[in-house]
């Protein structure tokens, strides 16, 4: 999509504003605060519906709506409108939008809206607008900075929040994991305390239903079917409910009890396991991290390839050394995930551990009511179990809560304490319990048992269904996140490969000259992406650390590129550079214009600069034309911009003479001259002679850059001379004779030795008297420029046996091999 | 004409290893809707990454 035709009303600083582009590179040039970012931003709207500049950084309090029309048109939104003549896939359509309604693409033909749809998804991502700002974004920002506002541009932030969605839902799954095994683990023992069985198996626990059946005349079971528990007994005592703790459960639970004293030096050493691991892991971020690391080092050893330079610093290594090395650093990621690992253990373990003695401790006291004996008090209990809940929560991100020095404050020492345990729990029971006398019958203690081997067998399957599902939930929730995060990597690097062969092509052509070994290094490490480029075969630095502001602008410039043709798929043929070259020097300004007219000769560019010199290096170098260079001369609040096209010198000289008008155009030839000679004696690499003053005038320009002209053709005369290129000789001897002919006319020379004269006697000057002056300087010019291109000469070299110097025009027309 | 967004082109990676992984059989049709949706529901996806092998995916 180009623009051919452009109008704006009432939008930012304009009131109106219409040209006609042709599709072609426009400049809009003038001083600051004459309205050219008005055009910037119109353009920006127009694609987009959206102007950047009100929705960035620092924009908080500012919306489109109220600032992004004319000030005096706030209540008249319907009357601020963009609209364009465009060229899409050949066919000329308008299109307009309008403020009141941002988000409408008032499309001309009717039926065409389907052809610019997918052009202004592409303008959305807003990749079309490259300001000074936005510069200092890509290549000062840090690379977790840097990283958000490219994944804005990427579109990534809802792949980050998506991978912070996925992160949430492996915690998550991790801990419902952890619950549920403990959960599992006191099911299971519930039914082992209740049938008295040391482990607990479908077939053990078959084998004792069926003694329990027996007892109560019944027939042997096949399987485990809480259903049949019950069924068929000749002997029952229905109304029991089975709410009270057998004996068998209440003596077991003593024992477990009795067991977790014992073994409380063994639950010690976990804890102090546990700790010495927590402390090892805190003390070194590659432990903390190793899956963060773990991958850097298997990028490291994928772009290194079987090159020895490390790809972040630069530094060389000898031949095998770095791949041993990164390979040697990968394994050590292991024992960061071994450490982990062992964390997940031993928290899981005292999890565990902790979960069975509050099922027993819960048991023992409802056995002391059980019994009416005093045990402990409710106010000890309440303390006691808020103790172990403690416990049993830390298990379930102990890391997290170590790093945040949120650790239970107490050690596991506290947890198995005799004094509760065995005073205040197991000694009041076990002796209500011999009180308690024998059991009933063994009949009403088997149909007993059965009643809560009911319950407790249907709570053992369904721990066991669920832990199952939750192992299930707590793979998949791994793999979700281990597989998006690999596709993400995949795909970015993809898109970092691309943009970084682009960036470093684009960077080249302007620095060839400087940087000839340039490159750079794209790297992200999780979400942030960094930026390092080589310093003159130094190293690999941050773009900001070492080089000048120039170059810096330079790279912003490239990045740009070099991401709007990745984003726009070159569909978005416009782009706005808006003010972007400023610390630049001239020379490599040069490079730029090559670059914008070799690397992208189908773009559009709609250039903004307030620096009048950089306005003419781009028609001077063939990147605008003269018609589409838009001045800005002025600006008032009811007015607007007050702009004109940059006319033809030699028309505007004629205007103001036909007006009679000598003085006006005495100074517009002045003006235009010793800017044109300047530019000449660039481009011809001229001697100027120094002036402290650095204070140049025509005089010294024009005399530098036809003296250069001069000794050009002496030199290409000897050149074809000695390759016996007789038409050539003569060609340059005519040209030769005409110059001489046309720089004596314009007594250059003369006014060189004589400069008061000729800038004070033109503004004397009557028309009939000012018109040979203008004449002469207009063959003048002409001896400058090719009469088939329009472009001026200028010298170019290149190394090589033996080295060549070229003066040329564009179109190869000019050709002086000197 | 059109051409894939980053995000996409992420989805359709993903999709490949999802796809490949038994671990996902009969809910990677459903998982990949919930991700490529506008409006992502932590708890869908969590709903469906929990679902037992031999549940109906819901899609």
């Amino acid at each position: 999509m180009k623009i051919l035709e452009l109008d704006i009303k009432n939008i930012r600083g304009i009131k109106t504003f219409h040209h006609v582009l042709e599709g072609k590179n426009i400049v809009v040039f003038g001083p600051n605060g004459t309205g050219k970012s008005a055009i910037v931003d119109a353009v920006d709207f127009l694609l987009s519906g959206d102007i950047s500049r009100l929705s960035g950084k620092g924009s908080g309090c500012l919306h489109l709506g109220e600032h992004g029309c004319h000030v005096d048109s706030r209540d008249n939104l319907k009357d601020t409108v963009v609209s364009a003549k465009v060229e899409v896939d050949g066919k000329e359509i308008r299109i307009e939008r309008s403020i009141n309604k941002p988000s409408s693409l008032k499309v001309t033909p009717k039926g065409d809206e389907a052809l610019v749809e997918s052009y202004l998804s592409v303008a959305e991502l807003g990749q079309h607008v490259l300001s000074r700002r936005e510069i200092v974004k890509y290549i000062t920002a840090e690379g977790s900075e840097r990283a958000k506002d490219i994944q804005n541009l990427l579109d990534l932030n809802e792949i980050e929040k998506l991978r912070e969605t996925l992160v949430s839902i492996k915690n998550s799954a991790g801990n419902d994991f952890k619950h549920k095994e403990s959960s599992f683990e006191v099911a299971k023992k519930n039914v082992a305390n209740l049938l008295s069985l040391p482990d607990v198996t479908a077939q053990s626990c078959l084998l004792k239903v069926n003694d329990l059946r027996l007892i109560l005349k019944g027939t042997p079971l096949v399987e485990m079917d809480v259903k049949k528990f019950k069924e068929g007994l000749a002997v029952n005592f229905t109304g029991i409910t089975g709410a009270a703790l057998t004996k068998a459960q209440i003596e077991n639970n003593i024992k477990d009890v009795k067991a977790f004293l014992e073994k409380a030096v063994e639950f010690e050493k976990k804890e102090a396991e546990l700790k010495s691991l927590l402390d090892e892991v805190m003390k070194d971020a590659e432990l903390r991290q190793y899956s963060t690391y773990k991958k850097l080092f298997e990028a490291g050893i994928s772009l290194a390839g079987d090159s020895s330079i490390c790809p972040l610093c630069g530094r060389e290594w000898e031949d095998g050394d770095f791949k041993a090395y990164l390979e040697g650093r990968q394994k050590e990621t292991e024992m960061g995930k071994d450490k982990q690992d062992k964390i997940d253990d031993a928290s899981g373990h005292i999890k565990i551990q902790v979960e069975l003695l509050k099922n027993n401790v819960n048991n023992l006291v409802k056995a002391s009511e059980q019994l009416k004996t005093e045990a402990i008090s409710a106010e000890e209990l309440k303390s006691y179990l808020e103790l172990l809940d403690s416990w049993s929560a830390a298990m379930l991100k102990p890391l997290e809560l170590y790093e945040q020095k949120k650790f239970p404050a107490s050690v596991l020492k506290d947890v198995f304490k005799r004094k509760i345990l065995y005073d205040k729990l197991v000694v009041p029971v076990e002796e209500a319990l011999k009180k308690a006398g024998e059991k009933p019958s063994k009949e009403l203690d088997a149909w007993d048992t059965l009643t809560k081997l009911e319950i407790n067998w249907k709570a053992f399957v369904d721990a066991c269904k669920n832990m199952d599902l939750a192992e299930l939930f707590k793979k998949r929730a791994d793999a979700c996140l281990d597989y998006f995060e690999k596709a993400r990597n995949s795909v970015l690097e993809g898109i970092y490969d691309e943009v970084k062969s682009r960036f470093d092509k684009y960077y080249k052509a302007i620095h060839e000259d400087d940087e000839k070994g340039f490159a750079s290094k794209f790297s992200h490490v999780g979400p942030a992406l960094n930026l390092e480029v080589d310093f003159y075969g130094r190293g690999m630095f941050p773009p900001h650390a070492l080089h000048s502001e120039g170059h810096q602008d330079s790279m912003g410039l490239c990045l740009f590129f070099a991401l709007n043709e990745y984003l726009t798929k070159d569909l978005i043929k416009v782009i706005i550079l808006d003010d972007v070259v400023m610390s630049i020097d001239r020379n490599h300004r040069k490079s730029v214009c090559s670059l914008l007219k070799n690397f992208f000769p189908n773009k559009q560019f709609i250039i903004t600069t307030h620096d009048t010199a950089w306005a003419n290096q781009l028609k001077s170098e063939g990147v605008v034309s003269s018609k589409h260079m838009i001045h800005f001369l002025n600006w008032n609040i009811d007015v607007g911009p007050t702009y004109r096209l940059e006319q033809d010198l030699w028309q505007k000289i004629k205007e103001d003479l036909d007006t009679d008008d000598v003085p006006s155009a005495a100074h517009n030839l002045r003006r235009n001259a010793e800017c044109f000679f300047e530019d000449i004696c660039d481009l011809l690499n001229a001697k100027v002679p120094y002036k402290g003053t650095h204070q140049w005038d025509l005089g010294d320009f024009a005399s530098s850059a036809t003296t250069a002209y001069k000794d050009y053709i002496k030199g290409a005369k000897i050149n074809f001379n000695k390759l016996s290129q007789a038409d050539k000789v003569k060609e340059l001897t005519e040209l030769e004779a005409n110059a001489s002919k046309v720089i004596e006319k314009s007594k250059v020379e003369q006014w060189a030795i004589n400069e008061s004269v000729h800038y004070n006697a033109w503004t004397e000057l009557g028309k009939k008297d000012f018109e040979p002056v203008v004449a002469a300087f207009k063959d003048l010019f002409a001896l400058f420029s090719c009469s088939s291109c329009g472009q001026t000469i200028q010298i170019t070299s290149s190394k090589g046996a033996p080295p060549k110097k070229v003066v040329s025009c564009s179109c190869g027309k000019i050709y002086w091999n000197i | 004409m059109t051409q894939k967004s980053v995000p996409d082109l992420i989805y359709d990676k993903f999709a490949e290893f999802v796809g490949r992984d038994s671990l996902f059989s009969g809910i990677s049709e459903g998982l990949l809707k919930q991700v490529r949706a506008k409006k992502k529901s932590e708890k869908e996806i969590s709903n469906l990454l929990s679902k037992g092998k031999d549940e109906d995916s819901g899609t």
